[in-house]
């Protein structure tokens, strides 16, 4: 029992991470028709920036913010030079593009900081909480908190204010958001900014549980896109949930039928979602679009 | 549209399968070739030319450069003496990343455009052995300093020296010395889902329970994760007296401080992969009290050691802290021996001159090659004590 | 003649090698109705395209107020205070009514981030503001007692509204309507043409495009007359009614007055 209980919470734990990087490469992908394959790499400039910041003697509560600031600024400059160029051309050129801008981003950041992985200490690190036998770490609380406030946060801020309205409007019919004076272009790229600002917080909130080194990115990013191919592209509940469900299927297959298979049993499941029900499983089938 | 977005998901699903495949299988690649120093100069004749292949870019470069490092030295020194046979030593270093098709391409290089009289190399098993199908039909002598499957040595090379103890040697020590000094009597296996983890953790298996001890949890995970609460979860619910870890430094880590946060009190075992000095960095005092095999450590009052030790601190401003740099060092030492012995670098000369090698004293001890090229080395058992590494057993 | 919103001048918009709309040269004038027919393949909608900004025309300009475009864009149209609706219905089936409608409304939103995050006093006032006036809209076309309803649950008709709704949020001098009563039963599209002389008598001009001609005839100060891409009668209802151009292009006197 105690067991299945800790399978549970370590499921749950990782799974709101997920469900932040996830969020974020859902967002995106809705107003700008972008699959961002960048975007784990943002989970490594916060990672960074809170190793920096850190070594400079800032405190990690800070870190985390500037983290988000950094992860927003850097995003910024990659959206004038890799996307915004692009903006008229086909959806799978961006897609390229950013794949060159993960590539880009990984070596240069191999080239800045070395490929040898840094520890980042947070005040929680190494500290667990123990409820009657369930371990949890203290520092995978914080994620946990940290990303369901943010999705929560990001959540109201779509549902109910004019920018989310904007932002949905933009995601749900561009053409005619741009005709009711719907400035669909800043939209974006306020929106690419968010969606890699709150990647760069998971990074900086995971760098004192998994270190940071320049491809730690990578498999966030692949995750993710499993959470949100799940989810339903461009749906931010389903993000939300599809995070939490495959943080449960993990940790499920792992406990409970072979921890060698995991990733297997992981794929195997999106195999599934893809063949039966390509439009993702938590997303209404939509009416057609003009 | 609705099929337009049909087609783009599947699209994109396909893509992250595909690359959830590369990703998995290699390393993303580094950023640069470290090719400097491979200059082409072929056909002087006088300078008898090492290649090395080993990952110098990306995620395992770490340990790439401290081989590289390792054979430089030792090349160095024996210049600096006025060289071998009238000739100089020249090591010639390329990036293999890790990954098997850049390995072969990096090796063929070296033979055709390069015409290598040995070669040496790499981190991974799995790409050594399909290099070595390459320079074996050159006949060309290759040494392999840090691949330890079993199998390297068991394909029937007679150019392949290995001076290194190979897997089950290492097991086999590992399993001798808990049996004989701990009590531990119930233990848990977490392996890498390689070869390499899961040669591990079958002859450690065999081993143990032969001896009388009894395995309560074989678990696998894949290079590169990061998570590892779900296979300490089930390790916990056994209660074993002690978990083996089978891998390597990145994800061994991780592993130590996450069975420190989920309350897991267990002794912890390791083998070379997940030893020296990067695991105290890395995991803190989650590896405290870890308990490894190893094949060279860095320790005071044995003169060959120090010498080598004070040198490489000299030279590249860090001590070697595990045996990667100093196995390479043997290495070309050893090749130099076999070169002495031949009188020349003449390739089959020089492979049936280091078959006779006796009891050559290098950094990791008395080496002895067999007909198969296996070294006979002893493996030591470390543990990390107050943050230091120490040896605690030395057959 | 009252002052002109929006002068085109010599249109022409080329698909491959089809015109399918030649040299049109029109203008709206403020608070007027003005029709356009003409049979189908006429290039009726494509000039509505031109109108709103989604189809640069291949020669011409338009003249809107002070400002001179060869290539209008959607965005700018909106600014300038021209709105339209579809005749395809574009509304977002997974938003509300209301806020379907509150889309409209970004251009005057306020524009401070600051402002926006802080929740300043400003940005509640306008944020009210903006959402009483999008429900009086609602209520004033007769849904406004479906403001929180998906957009999907709603009749054809009452989507046409909401549509229009969203339009007049912008505020808009010129409203373009696309096939309003398009699918619309004869008593439906008689209570929206009763809601258009409405709207032009709140101050808003309207380009009508419209199949049902005698809709049209009954409503439009002004009627023009498209064929083949081209205009090829112009004026007041009665006039083109007896205009033997336009009876040839209709096949023989099925315009009635």
């Amino acid at each position: 029992m105690a067991e299945f209980a800790q399978t549970l919470v370590n499921g749950l734990t990782v799974g709101t991470l997920y469900s932040l990087v996830a969020l974020g490469l859902t967002i995106i992908y809705g107003v700008m028709n972008l699959a961002n394959f960048a975007q784990g790499e943002f989970a490594m400039i916060g990672g960074f920036a809170a190793f920096f910041l850190i070594q400079a003697g800032i405190p990690y509560p800070l870190a985390v913010v500037i983290a988000f600031a950094a992860a927003g600024i850097i995003g910024l400059i990659i959206h004038l030079l890799a996307n915004y160029p692009l903006r008229q051309s086909e959806p799978i050129n961006m897609m390229l593009s950013s794949l060159g801008v993960s590539l880009f981003l990984v070596n240069l950041a191999q080239y800045l900081f070395s490929p040898t992985p840094q520890v980042v200490e947070s005040p929680l690190s190494g500290k667990s909480l123990n409820f009657f036998g369930i371990f949890v770490s203290q520092q995978r609380l914080l994620i946990a908190f940290v990303s369901i406030v943010l999705c929560v946060v990001t959540y109201l801020l779509l549902e109910y204010t004019r920018f989310g309205r904007a932002v949905r409007a933009a995601s749900l019919d561009p053409d005619t958001a741009v005709i009711y004076g719907v400035p669909t272009k800043k939209i974006s790229f306020l929106t690419f900014v968010l969606g890699v600002a709150l990647t760069g917080v998971a990074g900086a909130l995971v760098a004192p549980v998994y270190y940071v080194y320049p491809t730690m990115g990578i498999s966030l990013t692949l995750k993710a896109f499993v959470v949100v191919v799940l989810g339903g592209m461009g749906n931010v509940v389903g993000a939300i949930a599809g995070g939490l469900v495959i943080g449960l299927i993990e940790s499920l297959a792992g406990g409970y039928i072979s921890t060698g298979f995991q990733d297997a049993i992981v794929f195997a499941v999106l195999f599934l979602v893809l063949v039966f029900r390509p439009e993702g499983i938590l997303t209404k089938v939509q009416g057609e679009k003009v | 549209m609705k099929r337009e977005f049909k087609k783009i998901t599947a699209l994109l699903g396909t893509a992250v399968l595909t690359l959830s495949l590369v990703a998995g299988c290699a390393a993303p690649k580094g950023a640069e070739q470290t090719s400097g120093t491979a200059a082409k100069d072929s056909g002087s004749g006088q300078e008898i030319k090492i290649g090395f292949v080993a990952q110098l870019s990306g995620g395992g470069a770490l340990y790439g450069k401290q081989m590289e490092q390792g054979a430089q030295l030792a090349v160095d020194e024996i210049n600096q003496a006025g060289g071998i046979n009238g000739k100089k030593l020249k090591l010639l270093p390329q990036d293999d990343q890790a990954n098997p098709s850049e390995s072969v391409k990096v090796t063929q290089k070296l033979i055709t455009e390069d015409h290598i009289d040995a070669w040496m190399g790499t981190l991974k098993s799995s790409d050594t052995l399909t290099d070595l199908g390459i320079t074996s039909k050159q006949n060309i002598p290759s040494f392999v300093p840090i691949a330890v499957a079993d199998n390297i040595t068991n394909s029937g090379y007679t150019n392949v020296f290995r001076n290194v103890s190979n897997n089950s040697m290492q097991v086999k020590a590992l399993v001798d010395y808990i049996l004989k000094n701990q009590p531990h009597k119930r233990i848990a296996l977490i392996s890498e889902n390689t070869d390499y983890g899961r040669g591990l953790a079958d002859t450690f298996e065999k081993n143990f329970t032969a001896g009388g001890g009894q395995i309560t949890n074989k678990e696998f995970y894949n290079v590169g994760q990061k998570e590892f609460n779900d296979q300490l979860t089930k390790i916990k619910a056994q209660k074993p007296d002690a978990i083996v870890i089978g891998g390597l430094v990145a994800e061994g880590a991780l592993i130590a401080k996450q069975a420190q946060e989920l309350g897991l009190k267990f002794q912890l075992y390791s083998y070379g992969g997940f030893m020296g000095s990067a695991p105290i960095k890395l995991a803190g005092n989650a590896v405290e009290g870890l308990i490894h095999t190893e094949y060279f450590t860095p320790i005071k009052g044995d003169k060959k050691i120090e010498d080598f030790v004070n040198a490489y601190q000299k030279k590249y401003g860090e001590i070697p802290d595990s045996y990667y740099s100093a196995a390479t060092y043997d290495a070309v030492y050893l090749y130099a021996e076999g070169l002495k012995k031949a009188g020349s670098n003449d390739l089959q000369k020089v492979n049936e001159a280091l078959h006779t090698i006796q009891n050559y004293q290098g950094v990791m001890g008395s080496i002895s090659f067999d007909e198969k090229g296996q070294a006979s080395t002893k493996v030591w058992i470390g543990q990390i004590k107050d943050g230091n590494q120490v040896v605690i057993y030395r057959p | 003649m009252s002052e002109a919103l929006i002068a085109a001048k010599q249109i022409s918009v080329r698909f491959g090698g089809l015109w399918a709309i030649k040299d049109v040269e029109l203008q709206v004038n403020s608070g007027e109705i003005l029709g356009i027919i003409g049979p189908n393949g006429a290039g009726k909608s494509t000039f509505l395209n031109v109108l709103s900004g989604l189809q640069r025309p291949s020669a011409g300009h338009l003249v809107i107020g002070k400002e001179e475009t060869a290539d209008p864009k959607a965005w700018r149209m909106a600014k300038l205070g021209i709105a339209r609706s579809f005749q395809t219905i574009r509304l977002i089936d997974d938003m509300s009514v209301l806020e379907n409608v509150l889309i409209g409304t970004h251009l005057y939103a306020v524009k401070g981030f600051l402002q926006v995050v802080g929740r300043s006093r400003s940005w509640h006032q306008t944020e009210r503001q903006l959402k009483e006036g999008a429900l009086e809209t609602l209520a004033w076309l007769g849904v406004g007692h479906k403001a929180e309803l998906p957009v999907s649950m709603l009749p054809l008709q009452e989507r046409r509204r909401v549509e229009i709704a969203r339009a007049l949020m912008i505020r808009p001098r010129v409203l373009l309507l696309d096939e309003p009563c398009a699918g619309l039963s004869q008593q439906e599209s008689l209570a929206l043409s009763n809601l258009m002389s409405g709207i032009r008598t709140r101050g808003v001009s309207i380009v009508l495009v419209e199949h049902n001609v005698k809709l049209v005839m009954a409503l439009a100060d002004r009627v023009v007359v498209l064929d083949h891409g081209q205009k090829i009668a112009e004026g007041t209802p009665t006039e083109v009614a007896h205009n033997e151009t336009v009876i040839q292009a209709y096949l023989g006197g099925e315009v009635h007055a």
